[in-house]
C-alpha cells in the first residue's frame, strides 16, 4: 500500500500542546547512519534533546533512543550495510567505498524500543541531519510504523528543512517538520533522557547569519531570514553550569551559524565562564568568521578553555571566495586572525590552530587548491580537508540541480542511473564528472590523493611541530630542488 | 648505527680471552641514556645471550637483568635526565629502562635468595650509552662487592680507557671468541621470552644450524626475526642465500626483517634476492644507508638508480610499495656533508622506495672532538655539526622532512615525485612558490562594495 505524502508543517502550523502529566508518550529517535565514514565527535542530537526538554515541560512522558550514542571510548558501533544480504559499496570511477551501518543495528533498535515502550508511544519524533543520510531515516520510520502502527511519526531536522518535498514523498512519515521549533530553540538539551550522560555537550549561543554564502544552508534553515538572535549570556552560562554540576561535563562545543557576528556576545559568555571558575575544554569545530577574531577575544577564548581553534581558510584567492558570495572572508582577514591567535598564545605548527581547506566544488581550480594547501601548510601547519557536499536549499545546489539529479550518471560497471540525495555525499565526489569538463583526466583517486597530501603534510611532525616544506631550511630547499627536477615523461597527460 | 640492533662483531675474535669460568654469572644489559630509543623491541644484548649459552653449557648458573626488555604491548619506561641546549634548541635526554631502585631491588632479590655472582658481564654496544654501564656497575658493586665486573661490546672495544676510568669495570671484553660468537642466542634466560630475536650467520655457521635456532625460538613463541650480521648479502653472499633458501623450504610462517643491513645495490647485483627474501619470510626491508659511500653527485645518482631497480624487484616479489614493507636509508651527520644535497637525495630515495630512515652517523670516540663528553658524542645530536657549519636546527629540518616523506595516509606514503595529477600540480605549485601569493589575490580586511551583484 502506498502511503500518501506526509504533511509538511512548520512552527506556525504545528502545535505541541501541554498535556496532563504523563498522559502522552513520545519517543525521540536519533536514527543510525549509512555512510562510508562517520565522525562520532560532536554529533549529538542537540535539537532532539531540546525538544525532549520542551515536551517534558509540557507534560509528555518522553523517552529517547539515540542509536548514535557513543561508548565510553567515544566510538559508535559499525557494521557493513547489507541490502538483501549484499554488502553495499559505492563505486565512483576508480574509487570504491564500502558502506557501513553506523550506530545500533536494526535488531538492537527493535529490542530497545520494545523494552522502552511496553505501551506504544503516541508520537514518534525522528531527527534527520544530513540529506545524504535520508535512507536510514526512511528505515527508522518504517520500523516505528511496524512497532507502533498507531503512533504519529514526525521527522524534523536539517534534511526535512532543506528538502521538505523529498522527505514528504520518500520517508513515509505522517509529518515532515521544517525549520525551527521556536518553543524548543532556547531549551537546554535534556541529558536526563540518557541512561549514561554524554561526556560532552553542544551549546548554541546564537542563531542566524547575515551572510548568504552560496554553499551554506543557514539561510534556508533560518526560514530565509538574515537576522541574528543571541541568547542571554546568563542563560547560556546556566545551561553550561547545569551540565557541569549535574552531569560532570567538561567538554563543550559551540555550534553556531555565526558566533561572532553579534559583536561582543560570545566574549561576554566566555568572560562569564572565566568568572565562574569552571575549568572547561571548549571547542568550536565549525570555525569562526576571521574578521572578528581579535587578539583580545582570542586571549579570552584561551583563558576560558579553548586549546585549539579552527579558522575557515577555504580558498586562497579572493575572487574564489567572492564567487561563493563570501565577501566577508579573505586570505587577508585569515592572516590577521592567524597572527592574532599566535599573539594570544596559540602555537602555530601545532594543532592549536587549524585551517579548513575546501575542495570538491564545481569548477574547482585544482592549481588554486594546491596553492592554498601549501599556503596553509607553510603559514599554519595544520590543514583540515573539507570535501564539499552540495546541500539542497543552497545557491550552488540550485545552480547545479540539473547536473546533480536530472542528468543520468555512468556507473563504473557501465550502467547509467539518476542520482538521489544519498549520492550527493561529498565523500562520493558528486562533482567529479562535472569537473572533468575542466580537467578531462580527473579521476576519483585524484581527490583521494589530494586528501592524502593534506594528511601527510599534517602528520609530518617532529615532536609536536609540523615540518614545513616551504621554509628556508636547507632540508626544505633540498626537497624543493628534488621535486623541481622531475621532468614530464613523454605522452604526459595535459593539465588544464 | 646509533641505537640500531647489532650482534657486535659477528665473526668474533679468535684472540679474545674470556675471564676464567665462574659458578655464578650475572649478565646485565643496562638502561639506555639517549634522546630517543627506536626499535626498542630489537634492542637485545646479543653478546650476553650467546655468552649465556656458552656459560650454561660450561655448567655456570647464569642470570640476566635486561633493563630494556619489555612486553610487546608495554611501553618502555623513560625518565628525563636533562634538557640539553643544542644551538638554542631544547633537546630532552632520557633514561630508558626501569628505575635504579627497581634494578637494585632485582639485585637484592638475588642476594636474598642466596645467589651471589662471582662474575658480572655488562654489555654496551653504543659508546654514548656508557652512563647506563656506570649506573649498573655501581649498583652491582653495592650489592655484590666481591664480584668481578666485565664490560662487553663496542664501549669496551672503542673506549677502553674511559670504561676503566668512568664506568668502574674491572675488565674489558671487546668481542666474543669465535667459538662463542657462532653460538645461538639463549633467550631462555629471560623470564618472559621476547617476541623478537636477532640471529646471526656467524663466521661459519651451517644454514641448517641457523634454521634450527629459528625453529627452536619459534617454538617458544618468538615470531619476529632479524639476521643482524653486517651486510650479509655481500659479505657472505652464498651462505646468506643458502640460509634464505633453507628458511623458504622450512615454511616456518615467521616474519623476518632486514634492519639496515641489506643495500639496494645487493638487490641490483642479485636479481632474484628480493624474491628469495620474500619467500624466506621477509616482511620488511629497511635498506642499509650510504655511510660507506662518498657523498658525491655521481654516487647519489648511483644510489637512486639502485633504489629504483631494488624497489621494482621488491614490488615484483610481493613487497607492497610505499608501505612499511620497504624503507630506504640515508646516513646523516658525517663530516663534510652538504645538508641540502642530503635532503635532495633523501627525497629521491623516497620517490623510488616510498619512505626513508635517517640514520645518524655515530662517530667513534677517536673521530670526535676530544673536549666533547662521551655521552654527547651521540650521533642523534649530530656531534660533527659545528665542523660542517651547521646547527642542530638544520638537522632537525631534515628529520622534519623525513617525517613528511614517511607520513602515511591509509597506510601509504604520498608520492611527491609521482606522475599522478596531484603530485604534478603539487610540483607546479612548489615551482611557482604557491604558498606566497601576491597580496592582490588575498583580498582585504574591509568588506568590498559589490556593484551589480
Amino acid at each position: 500500500m502506498t502511503r500518501p505524502p506526509a504533511r509538511v508543517l512548520a512552527d506556525a502550523t504545528l502545535d505541541v500542546p501541554s498535556v496532563p502529566a504523563g498522559s502522552r508518550r513520545a519517543l525521540l529517535l536519533n536514527p543510525p547512519v549509512y555512510d562510508a565514514q562517520y565522525w562520532a565527535r560532536w554529533s549529538q542530537p542537540a535539537g532532539l534533546l531540546r525538544l525532549g526538554r520542551m515536551m517534558r515541560d509540557r507534560g509528555y512522558d518522553v523517552r529517547l533512543l539515540d542509536a548514535m550514542e557513543t561508548d565510553a571510548r567515544g566510538y559508535v558501533p559499525k557494521s557493513r550495510r547489507k541490502v538483501g544480504g549484499v554488502p553495499q559499496v559505492v563505486r565512483r570511477d576508480d574509487m570504491a567505498k564500502p558502506i557501513y551501518h553506523f550506530g545500533l543495528g536494526w535488531d538492537a533498535i527493535r529490542a530497545r524500543l520494545t523494552a522502552l515502550f511496553p505501551e506504544a508511544p503516541d508520537e514518534v519524533w525522528i531527527t534527520s541531519v544530513m540529506t545524504y543520510w535520508w535512507e536510514s531515516t526512511r528505515d527508522a520510520v518504517a520500523l516505528c510504523r511496524e512497532l507502533f502502527p498507531h503512533a504519529t511519526v514526525l521527522v524534523g531536522g536539517i534534511y526535512p528543512t532543506v528538502a521538505p518535498a523529498h522527505a514528504a514523498a520518500k520517508l513515509g512519515a505522517d509529518v515532515v517538520f521544517t525549520g525551527e521549533l521556536h518553543a524548543a530553540s532556547d531549551c537546554w538539551p535534556d541529558f536526563s533522557l540518557y541512561e549514561r550522560a554524554p561526556s560532552y555537550a553542544i551549546v548554541t549561543t546564537s542563531r542566524g547569519c547575515p551572510w548568504d554564502c552560496h554553499y551554506c544552508a543557514a539561510r534556508t534553515l533560518n526560514g530565509g531570514s538574515n537576522k541574528v538572535r543571541a541568547r542571554d549570556p546568563d542563560d547560556v552560562l546556566a545551561e553550561i553550569r547545569e551540565k557541569y554540576d549535574k552531569y560532570g561535563v567538561r567538554r563543550f562545543g559551540f555550534y553556531e551559524d555565526n558566533a561572532l557576528v553579534s559583536r561582543g556576545h560570545l566574549q561576554e559568555v566566555l568572560e562569564r565562564i572565566i568568572e565562574s571558575g569552571m575549568k572547561l575544554d571548549l571547542y568550536a569545530p565549525e570555525g569562526f568568521e576571521t574578521r572578528f577574531l581579535t587578539t583580545d577575544l582570542l586571549k579570552v577564548m584561551k583563558r576560558a578553555g579553548f586549546d585549539r581553534i579552527h579558522l575557515p581558510f577555504e580558498a586562497l584567492k579572493f575572487e574564489t571566495t567572492l564567487g561563493w558570495n563570501r565577501r566577508h572572508a579573505s586570505t587577508a582577514s585569515f592572516e590577521a586572525a592567524f597572527e592574532a591567535a599566535v599573539e594570544a598564545g596559540f602555537k602555530p605548527r601545532s594543532e592549536d590552530i587549524n585551517a579548513f581547506v575546501l575542495f570538491g566544488l564545481p569548477d574547482d581550480s585544482l592549481a588554486d587548491i594546491l596553492d592554498g594547501v601549501l599556503y596553509v601548510h607553510h603559514k599554519v601547519g595544520s590543514i583540515v580537508p573539507m570535501l564539499f557536499t552540495p546541500v539542497p536549499g543552497t545557491h550552488i545546489y540550485r545552480e547545479h540541480e540539473q547536473y546533480l539529479l536530472r542528468e543520468p550518471k555512468r556507473d563504473p560497471d557501465g550502467g547509467q542511473r539518476l542520482w538521489d540525495l544519498q549520492d550527493l555525499n561529498g565523500k562520493f565526489l558528486p562533482f567529479l564528472e562535472y569537473n572533468r569538463r575542466r580537467y578531462p583526466e580527473l579521476r576519483a583517486s585524484d581527490y583521494l590523493q589530494l586528501e592524502a597530501l593534506m594528511s601527510v603534510l599534517n602528520n609530518g611532525k617532529v615532536l609536536w611541530r609540523a615540518a614545513d616544506l616551504c621554509d628556508d631550511a636547507l632540508a626544505s630547499r633540498g626537497f624543493r630542488t628534488a621535486v623541481g627536477e622531475i621532468r614530464p615523461p613523454k605522452q604526459r597527460r595535459t593539465v588544464a | 648505527m646509533t641505537g640500531a640492533p647489532t650482534t657486535g662483531s659477528p665473526a668474533g675474535d679468535a684472540e679474545t680471552a674470556l675471564p676464567a669460568p665462574a659458578d655464578r654469572v650475572l649478565l646485565v644489559y643496562p638502561p639506555v641514556y639517549d634522546t630517543r630509543l627506536n626499535w626498542a623491541q630489537w634492542q637485545q644484548p646479543s653478546l650476553l645471550l650467546r655468552l649465556a649459552r656458552h656459560l650454561r653449557a660450561a655448567g655456570s648458573d647464569v642470570r640476566l637483568i635486561d633493563a630494556v626488555a619489555h612486553r610487546p604491548r608495554e611501553r618502555l619506561r623513560r625518565s628525563r635526565v636533562e634538557i640539553l641546549d643544542a644551538d638554542g634548541q631544547r633537546v630532552h635526554r632520557w633514561r630508558f629502562g626501569p628505575t635504579a631502585a627497581a634494578i637494585a631491588a632485582e639485585l637484592r632479590a638475588l642476594a636474598k635468595a642466596g645467589w651471589q655472582p662471582d662474575l658480572v658481564y655488562v654489555e654496551c654496544q653504543v659508546t654514548p650509552w656508557w652512563e647506563g654501564v656506570a649506573e649498573v656497575v655501581r649498583l652491582v658493586r653495592q650489592r655484590f662487592p666481591a664480584a668481578r665486573v666485565v664490560a662487553v661490546g663496542a664501549y669496551a672495544r672503542l673506549a677502553p680507557a674511559h670504561a676503566r676510568a668512568h664506568a668502574g669495570v674491572d675488565d674489558l671484553l671487546p668481542g666474543l671468541p669465535a667459538r662463542i660468537a657462532r653460538l645461538a642466542a639463549d633467550l631462555t634466560v629471560y623470564p618472559h621470552v621476547p617476541t623478537h630475536a636477532l640471529v646471526s650467520l656467524g663466521a661459519d655457521r651451517e644454514p641448517e644450524d641457523l634454521v634450527e635456532e629459528v625453529r627452536a625460538k619459534a617454538a617458544k613463541r618468538v615470531h619476529h626475526f632479524a639476521i643482524a650480521d653486517h651486510a650479509p648479502a655481500s659479505r657472505c653472499r652464498d651462505r646468506f642465500r643458502e640460509v634464505l633458501a633453507a628458511l623458504r623450504d622450512a615454511r616456518l610462517g615467521l616474519n623476518f626483517y632486514a634492519l639496515g643491513n641489506i643495500a639496494a645495490s645487493d638487490l641490483v647485483d642479485q636479481p632474484d634476492l628480493a624474491e628469495l627474501m620474500r619467500a624466506a619470510g621477509y616482511v620488511q626491508i629497511c635498506f642499509a644507508d650510504d655511510r660507506d659511500q662518498p657523498m658525491t653527485a655521481a654516487c647519489d645518482e648511483q644510489i637512486v638508480a639502485a633504489y629504483r631497480v631494488a624497489a621494482e624487484r621488491c614490488r615484483a616479489a610481493g613487497f607492497v610499495p610505499r608501505t612499511d614493507a620497504l624503507v630506504g636509508g640515508i646516513c646523516v651527520g658525517r663530516r663534510g656533508e652538504d645538508l641540502e644535497s642530503r635532503a635532495r637525495l633523501m627525497t629521491r630515495i623516497t620517490g623510488a622506495v616510498g619512505s626513508v630512515i635517517v640514520w645518524p652517523y655515530q662517530p667513534t670516540p677517536a673521530e670526535c672532538l676530544r673536549d666533547l663528553p662521551l655521552q654527547l658524542q651521540n650521533g642523534k645530536l649530530f656531534p660533527l655539526r659545528a665542523e660542517n657549519g651547521l646547527t642542530y636546527g638544520d638537522y632537525m629540518g631534515l628529520v622534519g622532512l623525513s617525517a613528511i616523506l614517511n607520513a602515511k595516509h591509509r597506510d601509504v606514503t604520498f608520492d611527491f615525485l609521482g606522475d599522478g595529477l596531484i603530485p604534478r600540480l603539487f610540483r607546479d605549485s612548489i615551482a611557482r612558490s604557491g604558498w606566497e601569493p601576491p597580496s592582490e589575490v588575498k583580498g582585504t580586511m574591509q568588506l568590498p562594495v559589490l556593484v551589480g551583484r
